[in-house]
């Protein structure tokens, strides 16, 4: 790994040392309950380095109710994938040798690590990775022929072979069967196919699908999952214009059904164009967020899920903020949760915090595209000591 | 006068006496001592007279810090919801944050001392702070500042990865 904290390998040493510090003073020793708090709350790189060299701490973190305090206290990170497209893998006697390229951002210490997932695997058609999203901690890449999930801080991976000709749709943690699952979906002559795929029972499941979702990773709130439906592929499939009543698909986790939801506002007629609006969650509560504009980004959020009522709450311009200039409308991605009122966007290839309520932006440092590639693929992610053996892990 | 405002009139202080590990008696005001979980659940059902709390792993010096401590917050709680309640903008919360933050900046056996006493009498922030404290110790700084920090010797210990 391309890693170096220097004060990591002093980590055990100063862990003895405080231990013997403290059990110097009053011959007592720090109740476990406590040890665990501190643990919880350091990096989850520190933790995983400890790990190695002292039992004691690799027993008390490697229980699941500390990864799942761990997780909720880790503060987030953004993962960019930068030129996707530059091939970064060779193929030597059928066994494809990959070393994927990524960036961890860390807002707040302004640290920038950059991290190599390594691939090795023997298959036919590899095509370049690309991140497709992050759950628990664990980052999702799908090509052509396989997803992989990654840990990575543990180094853990996991990879499935698609079935033929699906497209992967993210993620999830299935508290039910205490699994992951994988989404796919597939074009069918009848229309479409939802099929999920367990990690640990390899159950395979399919459901007709009648809206097919975008290829980004679903908006999880509460137990159920929430895409955009692709207007394209369904106009070609169904021979008629998608609806603003049907824009959006959630598949419920529990009772693995699917329904579809309207997007709000009737800006836009009955006929939906969903190439440049998102789905994001802030405070679990769904929101849509409407880029088609730059001059005019409507911000919905949905004050009330079981009646479908949109609410705008904001209505931000980055015509005066950030010029761009090409007058055409830019791209924007946005990853799907929001912290601190702060959306995260890549727009004209620079990565950048808007926040909500004061219209401002700050940009994230990084190095130039012509140094490194320009970024297209985006997750926030929270580093985690989160295991794929997922019998271990608990909500 | 301030207080012919105020028509209620403020009862005479209750005292908690706390008793330290080697035997000194401190009287406290008795929200002051709430402020301790372990004091305020068998509070209601201790006589009035007998409001005595013998601390036994507590030593002096650490339950005059803890004391400070409750203090401190006692009070301004009580200033931030008053300015709450006068709508006056306050910056009550930073202020008290940054006060936390001074408070706690200790050497390592103090600090060891604070989180035994807060875990024992179970006062929840202070906890939350000393054990923060001790994981920003761990983390985030570098090899020479640790090396300071906890009074490691360059030399004296078996580093496993000077050889790399």
């Amino acid at each position: 790994m391309g890693i170096s904290v220097p004060c990591m390998r002093w980590a055990p040493f100063i862990w003895g040392r405080i231990l013997s510090l403290f059990t110097q003073t009053e011959a007592v020793d720090l109740p476990y309950d406590i040890i665990i708090d501190i643990f919880s709350r350091l990096p989850a790189q520190l933790i995983f380095q400890c790990c190695h060299s002292c039992r004691m701490i690799r027993t008390l973190t490697s229980s699941p109710t500390f990864v799942s305090i761990h997780l909720k206290r880790a503060t987030s990170v953004v993962v960019i994938q930068r030129d996707p497209w530059r091939k970064s893998y060779s193929c030597r006697n059928g066994i494809y040798e990959d070393e994927v390229p990524l960036y961890f951002i860390d807002d707040k210490t302004k640290e920038r690590i950059p991290k190599n997932m390594r691939v090795s695997h023997s298959c036919t058609g590899y095509t370049q990775l690309t991140l497709i999203g992050s759950c628990n901690g664990l980052l999702l890449f799908s090509n052509h022929v396989i997803v992989i999930i990654w840990n990575p801080i543990t180094q853990e991976q996991i990879i499935v072979n698609k079935p033929d000709s699906v497209s992967t749709c993210g993620f999830f943690f299935d508290p039910k069967t205490r699994e992951y699952i994988v989404l796919f979906w597939r074009h069918v002559d009848s229309g479409f196919h939802l099929m999920t795929y367990g990690l640990l029972r390899h159950t395979r499941k399919t459901t007709t699908l009648s809206h097919p979702p975008w290829f980004d990773a679903p908006v999880i709130l509460k137990s159920t999952l929430h895409w955009l439906v692709d207007n394209e592929r369904y106009k070609r499939a169904n021979s008629r214009f998608l609806l603003c009543a049907e824009s959006i698909i959630s598949f419920d986790m529990d009772t693995e059904t699917l329904h579809t939801m309207s997007c709000p506002g009737d800006k836009y007629g009955k006929r939906a164009d969903n190439s440049y609006v998102h789905l994001l969650k802030k405070e679990e509560c769904l929101c849509f967020f409407d880029t088609s504009s730059y001059r005019g980004m409507d911000f919905w959020v949905l004050q009330d899920y079981a009646e479908e009522v949109w609410t705008k709450t904001h209505v931000l311009n980055l015509e005066l903020i950030l010029p761009c200039r090409r007058p055409e409308l830019q791209y924007i991605r946005s990853a799907p949760d929001i912290d601190n009122d702060e959306l995260l966007l890549v727009w004209n290839w620079t990565l950048i915090r808007l926040n909500l309520q004061s219209n401002s932006l700050r940009k994230l440092k990084m190095r130039k595209p012509q140094d490194e590639g320009n970024i297209f693929y985006f997750v926030e992610h929270r580093d985690s000591l989160a295991t794929l053996r997922t019998d271990d892990i608990v909500h | 006068m301030k207080d012919s405002f105020n028509p209620s009139i403020e009862p005479p202080k209750k005292t908690v006496t706390l008793v330290s590990s080697d035997g000194y008696d401190f009287e406290v005001e008795e929200e002051v001592a709430l402020e301790s979980q372990v004091i305020k659940d068998g509070f209601e059902d201790k006589a009035v007279d007998d409001r005595e709390y013998l601390l036994f792993n507590v030593h002096s010096d650490t339950l005059e810090l803890i004391i400070k401590y409750c203090e401190k917050h006692v009070s301004s709680r009580k200033s931030i919801s008053a300015a709450a309640a006068s709508s006056s903008s306050s910056n009550g919360e930073e202020a008290l944050k940054e006060w936390d933050e001074h408070f706690i900046s200790v050497d390592t056996n103090t600090l060891y001392d604070i989180l035994m006493a807060a875990d024992y009498l179970n006062i929840k922030s202070l906890l939350d702070l000393a054990i923060q404290k001790v994981a920003d110790t761990i983390h985030g700084r570098s090899p020479e500042q640790i090396r300071k920090k906890f009074n490691i010797e360059n030399d004296s210990i078996i580093d496993p990865w000077a050889s790399e």
